[in-house]
């Protein structure tokens, strides 16, 4: 009878839920306090490369530092210590400093400090004869001990990295360089464990760089050059050819590229390029085989084990993505036509899993990741304007691209997924980005108004951008 | 007649058969169409509304007759036979001055009108000021609050202890320890200030290594002690991980610490503080 009187019914429900609430209140409450009171402590886990860190204190004083200063990393580099009995070792050992010191400078990551600023004479290659105190003084936080001799025809190179303001021998490095070497050689070797050794990353100066050199508009020629961009190398030269895309396998052992033959039109009544083919040259015996497949092929590139190349073949209007193994031999389409579009300017992934390319599928050029079997193509650019000649970092974690928006070229990196896009440099043509070794640095063509293409680089944050070689274009890195 | 109607007929279905499948016939079709359309005012809109400005509503007045009269002095009537007698050149000079007047008037109003937007950004911008200045009150306020909050509290336990002494001897010691723990942690924590002025005595001297792999990642925390006069006399890295961009990023934070040694600070509560943590979050100073 009681639960039949609707007003009692409702009034009963309405007390409970008041009391529940309080009781929820007053429980919130008493959390609130002993966080309150908890604050002191502190646990953070943290995971780099899989592998994990918990940090756990209490009652601390605790900051969280969120500013520094962006600025290169100062460092002293003494004279080198050599045998002064020998006299011509003595001016190589000044072409090698120049060199180590140039390659470090041009990184933007680490500045040499000038020498005027040296205020301690440094007797012997020991941690004993280092003033840390007054090295710390003139500004440098490295200091760079080198010290060379020859030892059965070949140069025995040691180098020691002091830290001057933690006051300890970072390293002790030591390393053999063959007598067919030459002075360049070696201080790109000293320049590398430097930079190794102070920004962690593997050092790319010994690496070499392929590239095109443009003699004329219709006379393009195949060079090899150090990472500064001297000393530079005929690889490829022919006057009824046009070659391009000049790229390393990632072993060393070969060149890929592609080029047009000249023949004479009869319609045109001059010499035309007719259908690309694919190229390779053998870098040691220095023999070049053709890839004879019909219809047009271009933008050849090796895969990561260099086993594999992956191209893009062109017949009847469309171009798909192609692989061809060195192997046994045998080429697989990857991609079909989507009506009439251009899938073109393959790249294999750091780990050969994947493949990024570009292609008009969409209406419009677009970035696109597909498996190395051909399988699960997916877009992963979405930006306004066209993109193209995408290449993937020897790190795995950035793709770098080439995007044309309103009248202006501009190079970009973003993630493989395609988030974090960002543009690192542009101008009125800039194209075909290449990954250093460590992929840390991108050179890439940069044509001015009215001007030859140059080829230029940049750090991967933005920053020190710089002229490499003039009159050049399409840059490829070797590997170390 | 029929004969004529029959001919017409025939003739309208041989137009409309050419018309329906000859490609010439339909694309003439569609420009007598579009012709017609033209030609009927079928109007196209290409430009987009514009929306109108507001006008302000004017006050206006309605007088009887007699009461105008009253008010100007002579009647309707006399007015206009004066009207009439004077030449019409007089009335273009009228006309001329009444539109300069209007003119005037108008600009007048224009410049009014933006007076008053200008007018209403100040009382924008001192209302923000305002709200600012109340947002920093009441964060004192409540750092106020926290701090008495902290004396009650830590007043209520001493109460509390009192009281608990009659009981037993024991329980006391304890509690007395547990509140000396406590009031350690809440003296530790920094205030906004506080943690600024050391993060100004570090950050100048981090040279952070940026564009490393996993630099959205990386943080190193250290453990910073020091002296009484504000050397740093040891540093211990509290969370270790074996990868080459870890141990870069340590090192850079040790020759930060190490740089900006001795640390001397303003306040007093820094001066006499002997150890604390420093989280140098690579991530965050990146953006």
């Amino acid at each position: 009878m009681i639960f039949c009187d609707s007003k009692f019914f409702f009034s009963k429900v309405a007390a409970l839920i008041f009391c529940f609430n309080a009781v929820l209140y007053a429980k919130s409450d008493v959390t609130k306090i002993n966080d309150k009171v908890n604050l002191g402590s502190f646990e953070s886990l943290q995971t780099v490369n899989g592998k994990t860190s918990k940090t756990q204190f209490d009652s601390m004083a605790f900051v969280n530092l969120n500013r520094a200063v962006r600025a290169p990393t100062p460092i002293a580099i003494y004279d080198p210590f050599f045998d002064t009995s020998n006299v011509n070792q003595s001016s190589d050992m000044n072409k090698i400093l120049q060199v180590v010191i140039s390659d470090l400078k041009g990184t933007g990551l680490i500045s040499v400090i000038d020498k005027q600023l040296y205020m301690q004479k440094i007797s012997s290659f020991s941690e004993q004869s280092v003033n840390y105190d007054i090295w710390k003084s003139s500004g440098a936080h490295v200091l760079v001990l080198i010290n060379s001799s020859f030892k059965d025809s070949s140069m025995n190179i040691e180098i020691k990295l002091f830290d001057t303001i933690a006051k300890k021998l970072l390293q002790h490095i030591s390393f053999k360089a063959a007598s067919s070497s030459n002075v360049r050689e070696i201080g790109h070797l000293i320049a590398d464990k430097i930079y190794e050794r102070i920004t962690g990353e593997k050092g790319y100066f010994s690496a070499k760089i392929a590239f095109v050199k443009e003699v004329s508009k219709k006379n393009k020629q195949i060079f090899l050059m150090d990472s500064d961009g001297e000393n530079e190398i005929k690889i490829v030269v022919s006057k009824k050819h046009i070659f391009l895309s000049p790229r390393f396998s990632p072993d060393n052992k070969y060149l890929v590229y592609f080029g047009y033959d000249y023949k004479y039109s009869n319609v045109r009544k001059r010499n035309v390029p007719v259908a690309g083919k694919v190229y390779f040259f053998d870098l040691a015996t220095k023999q070049v085989t053709v890839l004879k497949e019909p219809g047009m092929q271009s933008a050849p590139r090796f895969s990561s084990d260099s086993s594999k190349i992956v191209y893009s073949k062109s017949i009847d209007g469309y171009s798909c993505i192609c692989t061809y193994d060195l192997k046994t031999k045998k080429i697989t389409q990857l991609t079909r036509a989507y009506g009439k579009s251009i899938d073109t300017s393959p790249c294999f992934s750091n780990d050969d899993k994947k493949i990024v390319f570009n292609s008009d599928r969409s209406g419009t050029q677009q970035l696109y990741v597909m498996n190395a079997d051909g399988s699960d193509i997916k877009r992963i650019s979405f930006g306004d304007g066209r993109y193209a000649t995408p290449v993937w970092s020897p790190r795995g974690d950035y793709i770098a691209f080439t995007r044309m928006y309103r009248g202006k070229f501009y190079i970009g990196i973003m993630t493989p997924n395609g988030e974090r896009e960002r543009m690192i440099s542009s101008g009125y043509m800039v194209e075909s980005p290449s990954w250093s070794p460590n992929g840390r640095i991108l050179t890439y063509t940069k044509q001015f108004r009215y001007a030859r293409p140059a080829v230029y680089s940049v750090d991967i944050t933005g920053f020190n951008e710089r002229l490499v070689k003039s009159s050049a274009s399409e840059p490829s890195w070797s590997n170390l | 007649m029929q004969v004529f109607l029959k001919s017409l007929l025939l003739q309208i279905i041989k137009l409309w058969r050419f018309l329906t499948k000859e490609p010439i016939g339909i694309s003439l079709f569609m420009h007598a169409m579009i012709i017609f359309l033209f030609v009927s005012g079928f109007n196209f809109q290409f430009s987009e509304t514009r929306e109108l400005m507001p006008v302000e509503s004017i006050s206006v007045n309605v007088l009887d007759v007699k009461s105008a009269e009253k008010i100007l002095g002579q009647s309707f009537h006399q007015k206009r036979k004066i009207e009439s007698s004077t030449d019409i050149a007089e009335n273009k000079r009228k006309i001329q001055r009444s539109l300069i007047e209007l003119q005037k008037n108008q600009e007048k109003e224009e410049k009014k009108s933006v007076d008053k937007a200008f007018s209403k950004i100040f009382t924008k911008m001192k209302e923000d000021k305002k709200i600012l200045e109340e947002k920093k009150s009441v964060n004192k306020k409540f750092s106020d609050l926290l701090k008495n909050l902290d004396d009650r509290k830590t007043k209520k336990q001493e109460s509390d202890s009192k009281d608990e002494k009659q009981s037993s001897k024991d329980k006391l010691n304890d509690e007395n320890e547990a509140m000396k723990t406590d009031s350690s942690k809440t003296d530790n924590m920094l205030s906004y200030d506080e943690e600024e002025e050391i993060k100004s005595k570090i950050y100048p001297n981090w040279y952070i290594p940026s564009g490393i792999k996993d630099a959205e990642k990386l943080y190193v925390d250290i453990l910073i002690k020091l002296r009484a006069d504000g050397t740093v006399y040891e540093i211990k890295v509290l969370n270790k991980i074996e990868d080459v961009n870890f141990k870069m990023a340590v090192e850079s934070a040790e020759r930060a610490i190490y740089l900006s040694s001795p640390l001397k600070f303003s306040s007093e509560k820094l001066r006499n503080l002997k150890e604390f943590i420093v989280r140098f979050n690579i991530k965050d100073a990146l953006l």
